[in-house]
């Protein structure tokens, strides 16, 4: 009986360790970005962290870049990686990889789940990395003109979402669960600056049924996706008062939206509410109009429930008649409340959308004006 | 009358089962004859130096005595005493006729509670060079030992081994008597039963088991006596000896009976229903059945407060958890799982390990031995030297072999956090227990990755529910579960609540009074 | 063969090998394989009504171990249809929980070579797995027991808090709406969601070491109602998260939740592998119990000593484990054990239990 337990000890002694990767070994990816070349191929660029050299700054010695952008052509990424392998030594090893960009004239031209293939069947790559769409090159907004590392800056300014100008971020795992049911959806867009800088700037639109790019959002119009599928943490909303004053910006603390379908003799139509508790935030104050007044603020309210109506009607008339698509869930709405209804439209349900019919309510409390109620009137 | 004479005959029985038996005369008894008896016993044992003799002549008939003692072993001061007395009264001026005489001696002459009849040279000899003095009268037939060896003891101090914040600052000595005596005092119970044993075939230990005769599972008392009784060993130097004689597994790394200096820990373990073993010569007592828990319980845990005993309690699984698989995880978290841990954390390591020559078992080795060789050294040395090697091992030769790029940093923290949580396991035992186990958690490790800890983990899971101590399961109350048990497993619970004695005993009498 | 007293379980014991055995490889396609059939959110309620049904048969099956209280079920059933017939039974129970070892051993392995240890030879990772089972197995009934003991809490606790903390990416709207196409899918998907339920026949075996046997009702209940509660909290979890259009998609769609979401701030940010790791636990207190099974059916029918059919039965399990070709024949042959495994289990002991009434009034 214990003789076994000998016997199994020896086992693992005799064979070996054919898994074993040294960590010093890895060529650890953070970011990857696919571009379009000449003669129908794709350049895919990988950006390996140099741990080396990120702990060396540290310490204050001399600032060397701590990351290596390698390039290579191919007709897809699997054979691109092996052709990496031929350029630089050690294993390509994908689990930490955090953000994953596309250049808008590929996924203008190919289907998204088809590109992405690679990176859903892989058993290492994180569900959670964040997909971006870049205009104009993709390889260049993973180089830098600072010392940090590209693709985890960027990562970081998704994740965070302070303003309703940034779009919600998109997630591998996101993009296979729409793209899989056909859904329509937005991605977020970079763009790099001038100056050598990667700024967020609108929204990608993919339709679900081709997984292509179709168009763009701009940042305004994100705003309007925003209050209109309620997911943004934080931000402001400007109010005009009248023409001749200056702004109001009412700073959102909590925010929810709701749409919910009606079908009337067969007739498809939205009704969105959206419900918003916030704080004044600035408030340039020529009359001197004392926040301590309810009817001050009530107007304000008012002005600003205006914009935010006009922001989300905007964009949903854009997706009504420019683009021909649902990317804010109306069509997940109509799933729950009119299942039946919705087997039979959703074959065709960007065109059945654009056609519908949607109203807009807008409920936003202030619930305080911060630290000034009212501006001094000695000066 | 009767009861002497049937111990000195069973003495005579055991006598016979002595190996040596056959190349001596063994059952030629104390004849009476002063001058044969003497002459027989200088032949069994006068060849050392260290054996005295003094003749006297005792009463009106100068009947001729002989003492014969050890130096140095008997107790003089005993010896003087009674002799004296025994020449000044001179047998009250009567002459005492041979067949009184025996009796004379025993209810006048020397009434001492110790004195003893041999009727053989050899039991004679024997009591003699175990420190006993040695008295043989003209005309009596059998000789007399009284007294024990003079006692060589030191006081009894704090045992080194379990030192405690707070508790009794009292610990077991090397003899036997007193620390029987000693928890007799602490029991303050009439039901605390101490039996004792003479075990060794040479030399002859006395072994004391005690144990709580209406609370202790009498099946279990019966198992802890077969198995005493059946040791067959020349001589017990040491209740590791016993230990290892009546342990269920030798192959187990765990230990299955528990050793102390405490009296309070022994006292507490017979309260519950468990029996303690005490050998002569050696402040170590032994407890049995010992559980996979007590091994991570210190007496203090009862002493503080329960949120205290409980936490502290709780650090120590955490401890002994980190002991054993923080090196293995770390191996497979660097050589097989690099996707599992944050990505900055997985830079940081991958930056300290550039360059390191090794990969990361045979530095993990490297780094676990030499540490192992310091506690070693460290331990066998004078204290004050024993610092400086803790210095010179861990300062210098661990920033030396980071410098030189040998191993690297973060193996450094891994390998010092296991060896500080190694040491606060209370018991000492249990601690290396880990320590081993721990090396072999690591091949399975590099070979199998965060597989290969469970696959250890199975193994030693399923080793540890085959294990029994004194056909207690080793896990219990974990497993099998033993709910009751829990209020007193890995937390402490308030001690009105622990109104019940271990389930697990089967203790007859179940709650505590 | 007459076991010794020593050798009871305790209640609190039987339950967990009930549930232990239930709990196994199963569950990390559970969420697919429920909704396939389906294809609304509802499955859960499909795993429900199947956990159900499940339950009633085991009461029929504790019905039928009460009339032989002293007996296992290898060898009651030669009481009660003869020699020869109930000796083919008994092989056929036998032959049914060593496939169900060898697909446990089988899916543990693809699983981990897949996701653990890319590279590493599959006789490699198989090999010590089942040698610990062999070492386990022999210390009997009661070792198995205590160590399903250990497993138990460590792997359901982590499973669930794994569970827990993907619930920032659940979103309510994908379980929606609750029986939209009626009533019509969730029947669809019933059997589905029962054969996942596969396990609770060892009750038949076991039953005869309990040592409170009286209590076998209230065990299988709860040993059943337990993976229910279970099953439905992942269904409800991962396809919340996942959408159905996404559970169909995936292999092993528990494995993708977890990969869908990291925790920052802890020294892991995934939890996939790390549940596997914790997972190849239950997967192996199933494979152990099967093991335990067939060893001792074995031995009851050739009456001989059980000791040689461990050792015996080891290569074998090895050999079938090894047989299919890919990971389709895999969940081909997990699909038809479990159905051979409702058929068998389904009827057989119903017919007994008849068969043993009719026998009692006779005499």
């Amino acid at each position: 009986m214990r003789r076994c337990l000998y016997v199994l000890l020896f086992v693992p002694l005799l064979s070996g360790c054919w898994s074993s990767k040294p960590i010093e070994e890895l060529n650890i990816i953070v970011g990857s970005a696919v571009d379009k070349e000449e003669g129908n191929k794709l350049s895919s660029t990988l950006q390996y962290v140099v741990p080396a050299a990120l702990q060396n700054n540290k310490g204050g010695g001399t600032a060397v870049k701590p990351y290596v952008n390698i390039t290579e052509k191919g007709v897809s990424l699997e054979p691109i990686g092996w052709e990496m392998t031929l350029k630089k030594e050690g294993f390509i090893f994908g689990a930490h990889q955090k953000t994953i960009v596309i250049a808008s004239d590929v996924a203008k031209e190919l289907n998204l789940e088809e590109l992405m293939d690679l990176h859903y069947r892989d058993v290492d790559i994180r569900g959670s990395a964040n997909v971006f769409i870049a205009k104009g090159r993709a390889s260049d907004t993973l180089e830098l003109s600072d010392k940090s590392i590209p693709a985890m800056h960027i990562n970081e300014i998704a994740n965070q979402q302070l303003t309703t100008r940034l779009l919600k971020p998109v997630t591998l795992t996101d993009t296979f669960a729409k793209l899989e049911s056909g859904t329509s959806f937005l991605m977020q867009q970079i763009v790099k600056t001038k100056k050598g800088e990667v700024k967020f700037d609108g929204a990608a639109i993919i339709k679900g049924k081709t997984g292509k790019m179709i168009g763009t959002f701009n940042k305004k119009e994100i705003e309007g996706i925003n209050w209109l599928t309620g997911d943004s943490k934080s931000g402001t909303v400007k109010a005009y008062r009248s023409k001749k004053e200056h702004p109001v910006f009412f700073q959102l603390k909590t925010l929810d939206s709701e749409i919910t379908p009606k079908v009337i003799n067969g007739r498809i139509s939205f009704d969105v509410k959206i419900k918003s508790d916030g704080r004044v935030a600035e408030y340039w104050n020529p009359h001197e109009r004392p926040a301590f007044e309810n009817k001050n603020v009530r107007s304000i309210e008012r002005e600003a429930e205006k914009e935010v109506v006009r922001l989300v009607g905007n964009v949903v008339k854009k997706m009504q008649e420019e683009y021909k698509v649902d990317v804010a869930g109306f069509g997940s709405q109509l799933r729950i409340h009119y299942p039946r209804l919705w087997n039979e439209v959703k074959g065709d349900w960007d065109k059945t959308f654009s056609e519908a019919e949607v109203t807009y309510h807008a409920d936003l409390t202030i619930q305080d004006y911060g630290m000034i109620g009212k501006k001094n009137t000695q000066n | 009358m009767r009861w002497r004479g049937r111990k000195s005959s069973k003495r005579v029985q055991n006598e016979s089962l002595q190996p040596h038996a056959a190349a001596n005369p063994d059952h030629q008894p104390i004849s009476g004859s002063i001058l044969a008896d003497l002459a027989a016993v200088k032949e069994s044992i006068g060849h050392n130096s260290d054996v005295r003799f003094r003749e006297y002549r005792f009463g009106p008939d100068k009947i001729p005595i002989v003492v014969v003692y050890v130096a140095g072993l008997s107790d003089k001061e005993l010896i003087n005493d009674y002799i004296v007395n025994m020449l000044l009264m001179d047998g009250d001026g009567r002459h005492i006729n041979n067949h009184e005489l025996r009796d004379y001696l025993f209810d006048r002459a020397m009434p001492i509670c110790e004195l003893k009849e041999a009727s053989t040279i050899n039991s004679f000899t024997s009591s003699v060079m175990t420190g006993a003095a040695g008295l043989l009268v003209e005309g009596v037939a059998g000789g007399f030992t009284f007294g024990e060896s003079q006692v060589l003891k030191r006081n009894m101090e704090e045992p080194p081994s379990e030192s405690m914040v707070r508790g009794p600052r009292i610990g077991f000595i090397e003899s036997l008597s007193h620390n029987t005596a000693l928890l007799r005092r602490l029991a303050k119970t009439d039901s605390l039963a101490i039996t004792s044993y003479q075990i060794g075939d040479r030399a002859k230990k006395e072994v004391a088991i005690a144990y709580i005769s209406d609370i202790v599972d009498p099946k279990l008392l019966e198992e802890v006596k077969r198995r005493i009784t059946r040791i067959k060993i020349d001589a017990l130097q040491e209740s590791g000896y016993i230990e290892q004689l009546i342990e269920d597994d030798f192959l187990s790394p765990f230990p299955q009976v528990q050793n102390t200096e405490r009296p309070d820990r022994v006292l507490a373990a017979v309260l519950e229903g468990r029996v303690a073993i005490f050998l002569d010569g050696t402040p170590f007592a032994l407890i049995a059945p010992v559980t996979f828990n007590m091994l991570l319980q210190t007496p203090e845990d009862y002493y503080e407060r329960w949120m205290i005993g409980s936490l502290i309690r709780m650090l120590r699984y955490l401890t002994a958890f980190i002991s054993l698989f923080t090196p293995a995880v770390y191996i497979s978290f660097v050589s097989f799982h690099q996707g599992l841990i944050p990505t900055k954390l997985v830079f940081s390591i991958a930056a300290s390990r550039e360059g390191v020559p090794f990969p990361p078992l045979i530095e993990v080795l490297i780094m676990e031995v030499s540490i192992e060789i310091l506690r070693e050294a460290g331990l066998r040395l004078p204290k004050a030297i024993g610092q400086s090697i803790g210095i010179v091992g861990g300062l210098i030769i661990g920033e030396a072999a980071v410098q030189a790029g040998i191993v690297s940093p973060i193996m450094v923290i891994v390998v010092a956090v296991t060896a500080i949580t190694s040491f606060s396991i209370p018991q000492y035992n249990a601690g290396i227990a880990l320590r081993m186990l721990r090396f072999i958690a690591m091949f399975f490790a590099a070979v199998f990755g965060l597989y290969g800890v469970i696959l250890f983990f199975l193994l030693l899971g399923a080793h540890l529910v085959k294990l029994k101590s004194f056909g207690m399961p080793y896990l219990s109350p974990v497993s099998p579960y033993r709910v009751k048990d829990w209020l007193d497993m890995i937390i402490r619970a308030p001690l009105f609540l622990m109104k019940k004695r271990p389930d697990q005993l089967q203790t007859k009498d179940q709650t505590r009074k | 063969m007459n076991r010794l007293p020593a050798d009871r379980i305790s209640t609190s014991q039987t339950t967990i090998i009930l549930i232990n055995m239930m709990l196994a490889a199963g569950i990390l396609t559970l969420p697919r394989v429920a909704t396939e059939k389906m294809m609304t959110p509802d499955a859960w309620i499909a795993v429900i009504v199947g956990g159900l049904i499940s339950m009633v048969i085991a009461l029929i099956m504790v019905k039928l171990c009460e009339q032989y209280p002293d007996k296992t079920f290898y060898q009651y059933n030669q009481v009660i249809v003869g020699k020869t017939l109930g000796s083919i039974i008994s092989l056929a129970v036998v032959f049914y929980f060593l496939l169900l070892a060898a697909l446990e051993v089988r899916v543990m392995a693809e699983t981990t070579g897949l996701f653990l240890l890319q590279g590493t030879p599959i006789w490699a990772i198989i090999m010590p797995f089942i040698w610990i089972g062999l070492y386990l197995t022999l210390g009997g009934i009661n070792a198995v027991a205590r160590l399903l003991e250990i497993i138990f809490p460590i792997t359901v606790l982590f499973f669930i808090v794994v569970v827990f903390l993907g619930l920032k990416i659940f979103e309510l709207d994908n379980l929606r709406p609750v029986l939209g196409m009626g009533i019509k899918p969730i029947i669809d998907g019933v059997p589905a969601t029962a054969l996942s339920y596969s396990g609770y026949e060892i009750i038949l075996i076991i039953y005869m070491f309990m040592q409170n046997q009286e209590k076998a009702k209230k065990v299988v209940l709860i040993g059943i109602g337990v993976p229910l509660i279970f099953y439905t909290l992942t269904l409800v979890v991962i396809v919340g998260a996942l959408s159905v259009e996404g559970v169909l998609s995936q292999t092993w769609p528990v494995l993708t939740f977890i990969r869908g979401y990291e925790i920052t701030g802890l020294f892991f940010e995934r939890f996939d592998s790390l549940l596997l790791v914790i997972w190849i636990m239950e997967i192996f207190s199933t494979f152990i119990v099967s093991y335990f099974a067939v060893a001792m059916g074995l031995a009851q029918v050739f009456k001989k000593d059980t000791k040689i059919f461990y050792w015996g039965v080891l290569p074998v399990v090895y050999l079938i484990a090894m047989t299919p070709k890919n990971i389709n024949s895999l969940f081909a042959f997990g699909g038809w054990i479990s159905k051979f495994g409702f058929v068998l289990f389904g009827t057989i002991p119903g017919l007994l239990l008849l068969l043993s009434y009719i026998r009692r009034k006779n005499t």
